[in-house]
């Protein structure tokens, strides 16, 4: 059976485009989530839902309109929190129902909201094309390198923005850099989990890792693994019993943070269970 | 060549909101010196401290190793702000944490000539070394070495601050600024904290500025004692600070003056 599935070209390009949606949204998450800056990503899929409705409504295709957008949300956002003092989750929420109100109104001006617009709100894996997987995986590596360049960097700005400064970081522009990489990351992802799932990819595989008390590198490795594991699972589990691959996925990651904390705790129990029995 | 100023404060006015809290300091600090900085709370120094980093707008000019600050990018400066708390939960180790001081910018032109006016030039790390290794180096001065691998958030106080002091000297800084990184300490933690700051001080001979609310610590440990209280109450050695009852009573209030200076 499981053979018999992964022959599918379809399924190998939901595979391949699914992990490594999985890995830079850990990469990115780790991030976020330690800044306390988890709803950023929720903010932008916002935000690119009103790029996603203009593509429509111009005749454009409307990923590139929803890149170009979302990049102007995200730099907005942060001018936003940088620059009037403004608490991370008001810059967001602002950001969020801007992006989305004017999505409504240009998919209504369109004709109603479309099988398309449907599947960027819920995600629609399974149909990704194989130009568009070429895009993810191209997106994802780009990513990943930028990531890995610019690791400590981020590391200390989110540990400490100020001390970070004094050390001769040019936190500002570092600041940009990143939330244009969690732009791009979003609207990459939307594919996947959709719009409206899109957190769960940035913050469900991250706060996992982080609850089994690893090292900063080892906590991304765990996070990316986690969400890949999550993805292959959950496509799996979709195809099987014809379930939305996208909700599956999400509802694997809350399990997996549910089990975490047991987890945790199980290498210590079966070493007293040892010990005992000894 | 070889100059002993190595930071110089003219006229530096800054605002806490809308209050402005330093106003018209002028100082100056030399190599090798360590400055205690004292004065109540509210009076000005974590204020002062981040207008001299470039940390916030100020009026008046601060230069340090004769650069002018415009935007507190310099190399060779280590800084611990008050307070520096972070999240317990944090997944750094030890080793990340003091490994994010490597990324420091200690390169281009300015670097040499900074070394230039040092009399003191010797790094507390070797900047050839690999990343490994100066991570390691500098946990062995602060006695962490072998809790490299420890979570930060596992760490006492005392083993924090030390970690914080790895983390600067990483990248062998020439001017350390140090805002009561005490606090909150118990007793043997802050003596081994002043050792190893002396320590850094005679050995490498690295300039200290230091906020501290213990008199008697500054007597031991530092050389010159600048007394804030909004502006400059006071700038000059330890001894002369003590020999005039007047200059502690600005300080503590009456009865604790007469306690310090008989």
């Amino acid at each position: 059976m499981v053979l018999e599935i992964l022959q599918y070209w379809f399924v190998q390009k939901a595979f391949i485009s699914g992990v490594t949606i999985a890995i830079i949204c850990s990469f990115v998450g780790c991030f976020l989530v330690l800044r306390r800056y988890a709803l950023f990503g929720d903010g932008i899929a916002h935000v690119a839902f009103g790029g996603i409705a203009a593509g429509m409504f111009f005749g454009i295709y409307p990923i590139w309109t929803a890149f170009v957008v979302s990049i102007i949300g995200s730099v907005g956002l942060q001018k936003m929190r940088s620059s009037t003092k403004m608490s991370g989750e008001i810059a967001v929420a602002i950001i969020l129902v801007s992006g989305l109100s004017v999505g409504v109104i240009l998919s209504s001006a369109s004709g109603g909201f479309s099988t398309d617009l449907f599947s960027f709100l819920f995600g629609s894996i399974i149909l990704v094309s194989t130009d568009e997987m070429i895009m993810i995986v191209s997106i994802g590596v780009a990513i990943s390198l930028i990531l890995m360049k610019f690791y400590k960097q981020l590391m200390f700005v989110t540990f400490n923005e100020e001390m970070a400064k004094v050390a001769g970081i040019r936190v500002t522009a570092l600041n940009y850099l990143f939330v244009i990489l969690v732009a791009i990351t979003v609207v990459a992802a939307m594919r996947l989990t959709g719009i409206l799932l899109i957190t769960a990819m940035i913050v469900l595989p991250t706060v996992t890792a982080i609850r089994l008390k690893r090292g900063f590198k080892a906590t991304i490795v765990i996070s990316m693994a986690i969400s890949s594991a999550a993805v292959i699972s959950g496509i799996f589990i979709s195809y099987v019993l014809d379930w939305a691959p996208s909700g599956t996925i999400v509802v694997l990651l809350v399990g997996s943070l549910l089990v975490s904390g047991p987890a945790r705790k199980a290498p210590k129990m079966v070493r007293a269970a040892f010990n005992r029995s000894r | 060549m070889s100059i002993s100023r190595v930071l110089r404060v003219r006229n530096l006015t800054a605002k806490y909101g809308d209050k402005v809290v330093v106003d018209d300091v002028s100082f100056d600090v030399h190599e090798g010196e360590v400055v205690g900085v004292v004065g109540p709370n509210g009076s000005g120094k974590t204020t002062m401290f981040r207008a001299i980093l470039g940390l916030q707008p100020f009026q008046g000019t601060v230069s340090m190793f004769g650069h002018t600050v415009k935007r507190g990018i310099l190399p060779y400066i280590g800084y611990i702000p008050q307070n520096a708390t972070f999240d317990p939960t944090f997944p750094a180790t030890v080793y990340d944490f003091v490994s994010m001081g490597t990324v420091t910018s200690n390169a281009g032109r300015k670097r040499n000539d900074i070394l230039d006016r040092c009399s003191k030039t010797e790094n507390i790390v070797d900047p050839d070394m690999s990343a490994y290794d100066k991570v390691m180096r500098s946990l062995e001065i602060v006695g962490m070495a072998d809790m490299c691998n420890k979570r930060i958030g596992e760490l006492s106080g005392g083993q924090i601050q030390r970690v914080f002091i790895a983390q600067t000297l990483v990248h062998s800084p020439r001017l350390l600024f140090l805002d009561e990184p005490v606090q909150g300490l118990d007793v043997k933690s802050q003596e081994n904290f002043y050792a190893m700051i002396d320590e850094v001080n005679t050995k490498y001979g690295v300039t200290v500025v230091i906020a501290l609310h213990d008199l008697e610590k500054l007597k031991k440990h530092s050389h010159n004692i600048l007394c804030m209280n909004c502006g400059l109450a006071f700038y000059g050695t330890i001894e002369s600070f003590f020999a005039d009852e007047k200059n502690v009573k600005s300080y503590l209030g009456d009865t604790m003056a007469h306690i310090h200076t008989n």
